[in-house]
């Protein structure tokens, strides 16, 4: 017969066991002399465990035996009880699943990888297709205690697996399809597409078929990176655990200025010793993204800010203070600035990252949302070159 | 749907809409219900983690606050009891960690007692404080799920419920509680030692 296991030693101390259990296990343990070694061990631990932990138990006076005064606190805090308050619920909280803006944790978690090189590309063309906004804020993170370099790459490999291994795409946008002008982007996209208006050569102007992917999270998996990141004490909500987060993303249009081509390092170069560069300008209609109504995203927003470096009280003040219906949160890696700008008549932000040498130039991200559209401009200068830059949006 | 993205928004919540007007959060009654039943032995769980009484309560409050706003009236009882228990900890052990990291917490509560309190605490309630400060270190060191089902296990809950609050299956239970009763004894032999 197979040793016993710890757990029927201890569920044994606890009387949690079946007749026909406990009879087995004292059979088991009459013949045994390691599993009567171990049960006499684990009865020491649970001793021990049981003896300290019961100086915590309350003795009179600590602890209001009516709980009914207590519920009167409860309401005088609350009184506004018969209302739900109005807080993301409407976005969140469904029947089924009700549509909501995909969480701060993915977008933080994931603009904090567009810091780490490997995974940056991915990570941009995943951000863009999961995130719906209507309102962008910028918060400064941190991901410098996460590691070195080296380790932070490994955690984003380890996260980009992660996630190809849980996505099935249910719709496949395919190879983008090249356009010879506007007017055919348009009507190939199914909204109107706009133009940098001052730059002189024409764009190459690629659409995004359109793309839906549902995905099931594994909490435990997610867990576990976190674990090996050195952070164990951020625990993700368990709701997270088999959780479907499904996502519909309209086709979107990215036009190209410049030399955008894939190129070599000499290539890059000579272009960083010129002056020349690429510029991408890419337009987006808020996507539609489901989330299960007991996923609770300020929980999730609050252990994906505590990662990016914030405290554990800014990140959880700032995750309740945030509608995640409608609002992305940019994650502003360090060693880039941003700051809040008027462009097409909204507001917007421009992220900059400072030049690291001949080869690195400096480059800027600018963001906005209009008319349910979200606007992302990309290329290599300062804010002051994003803003020229559209000046003349047509 | 309409590749418009501003239409497709708008339908988005529209639909969320509708879908929170046949969702309504339980009745006050209902909840009162719900509070009644558990606040004891929520209270319980965060006063053992947490000592002050009234931070206990306070933590308890935004439990039952959080517990109201996720929930609706369709929700199942022992579904609400076990995310209230979980939480409960969480919030806890969490309270908990954040005291340890501000300061070593087992030496400056212990040399708290002793400066304010010696002399008008008997020594039994001394004692007894001190031991209560380590008894939190040691759980603050701990993985949090180790402080959580050994805390919760020791405020009185069955491995039935045990089970539902943490989510695990109720054949582990006895697997986690010796591996986390096994951990807890070495860290408090350790931080013991280590103060004599």
């Amino acid at each position: 017969m197979a040793c016993l296991t710890d757990g029927i030693l201890r569920a044994r101390l606890d009387g949690e066991l079946s007749q026909a259990e406990l009879e087995s296990l004292e059979q088991h343990c009459a013949e045994c002399s390691e599993c009567r070694r171990r049960a006499q061990k684990i009865d020491q631990a649970t001793q021990d465990a049981r003896n300290a932990l019961a100086a915590l138990a309350p003795v009179a006076g600590e602890i209001p035996s009516d709980a009914r005064a207590a519920l009167a606190r409860f309401r005088t805090q609350h009184p506004d009880l018969e209302r739900r308050p109005s807080f993301f619920a409407s976005a969140v909280f469904g029947k089924r699943f009700a549509p909501a803006w995909v969480t701060l944790a993915a977008a933080c978690v994931m603009v904090g990888f567009l810091s780490l090189a490997p995974a940056r590309s991915w990570a941009q063309r995943l951000m863009m297709r999961l995130l719906r906004v209507q309102n962008i804020t910028a918060v400064p993170l941190d991901f410098e205690s996460l590691g070195n370099p080296t380790e932070r790459a490994r955690m984003g490999k380890t996260f980009a697996q992660l996630l190809s291994d849980e996505v099935v795409v249910t719709k496949d946008p395919g190879e983008p399809q090249i356009m010879d002008n506007r007017d055919q982007a348009t009507q190939a996209a199914g909204f109107r597409v706009r133009l940098l208006g001052n730059l002189s050569e024409p764009p190459r102007l690629k659409v995004f078929g359109e793309y839906a992917f549902h995905a099931t999270i594994d909490r435990d998996r997610v867990q576990a990176i976190l674990d090996e990141a050195g952070r164990p004490d951020l625990q993700l909500p368990y709701a997270l655990d088999g959780a479907t987060i499904a996502a519909q993303v309209p086709k979107i249009v990215v036009a190209e200025y410049g030399n955008c081509a894939r190129r070599s390092r000499e290539e890059q170069r000579a272009e960083s010793a010129d002056g020349s560069g690429c510029i991408h300008f890419v337009q987006a209609p808020s996507p539609t993204i489901s989330v299960p109504p007991e996923l609770s995203l300020p929980d999730i927003a609050e252990v994906a800010l505590q990662l990016g470096g914030m405290s554990a009280e800014t990140a959880h003040e700032f995750s309740r203070s945030v509608d995640w219906g409608s609002t992305i949160v940019l994650g502003i890696p360090s060693g880039t600035s941003y700051q809040t700008v008027n462009v097409d008549g909204m507001q917007g932000t421009v992220i900059e990252r400072a030049s690291r040498g001949e080869r690195r130039p400096a480059t800027y991200t600018l963001v906005w949302t209009k008319d349910g559209i979200i606007y992302w401009l990309s290329g290599r200068g300062d804010s002051s070159d994003a803003l020229t830059a559209v000046e003349a949006l047509n | 749907m309409s590749p418009d993205g501003a239409e497709s928004f708008q339908s988005a919540f529209v639909e969320a809409g509708s879908l929170l007007a046949a969702d309504s959060p339980p009745a006050p009654a209902a909840y009162e219900q719900i509070f009644i039943a558990h606040h004891g032995r929520v209270l319980a769980v965060l006063v053992r983690l947490l000592g002050d009484p009234m931070r206990a309560e306070e933590t308890a409050n935004e439990v039952f606050w959080r517990a109201y706003r996720r929930y609706s009236a369709k929700a199942e009882s022992s579904a609400m009891a076990g995310w209230l228990y979980r939480t409960a900890a969480n919030l806890g052990i969490s309270e908990l960690r954040a005291a340890a990291r501000r300061r070593r917490y087992e030496d400056a509560a212990a040399k708290t007692i002793r400066a304010t309190e010696a002399q008008q605490t008997p020594l039994d309630d001394l004692l007894r404080e001190e031991t209560r400060a380590r008894v939190r270190s040691a759980l603050a060191s701990l993985k949090r799920w180790q402080a959580r089902i050994l805390i919760l296990r020791a405020s009185g809950l069955s491995y039935a419920e045990l089970a539902g609050a943490l989510r695990l299956r109720r054949s582990s239970i006895g697997t986690m509680l010796a591996r986390a009763e096994s951990r807890f004894q070495a860290q408090y032999l350790l931080l013991n030692g280590s103060e004599e």
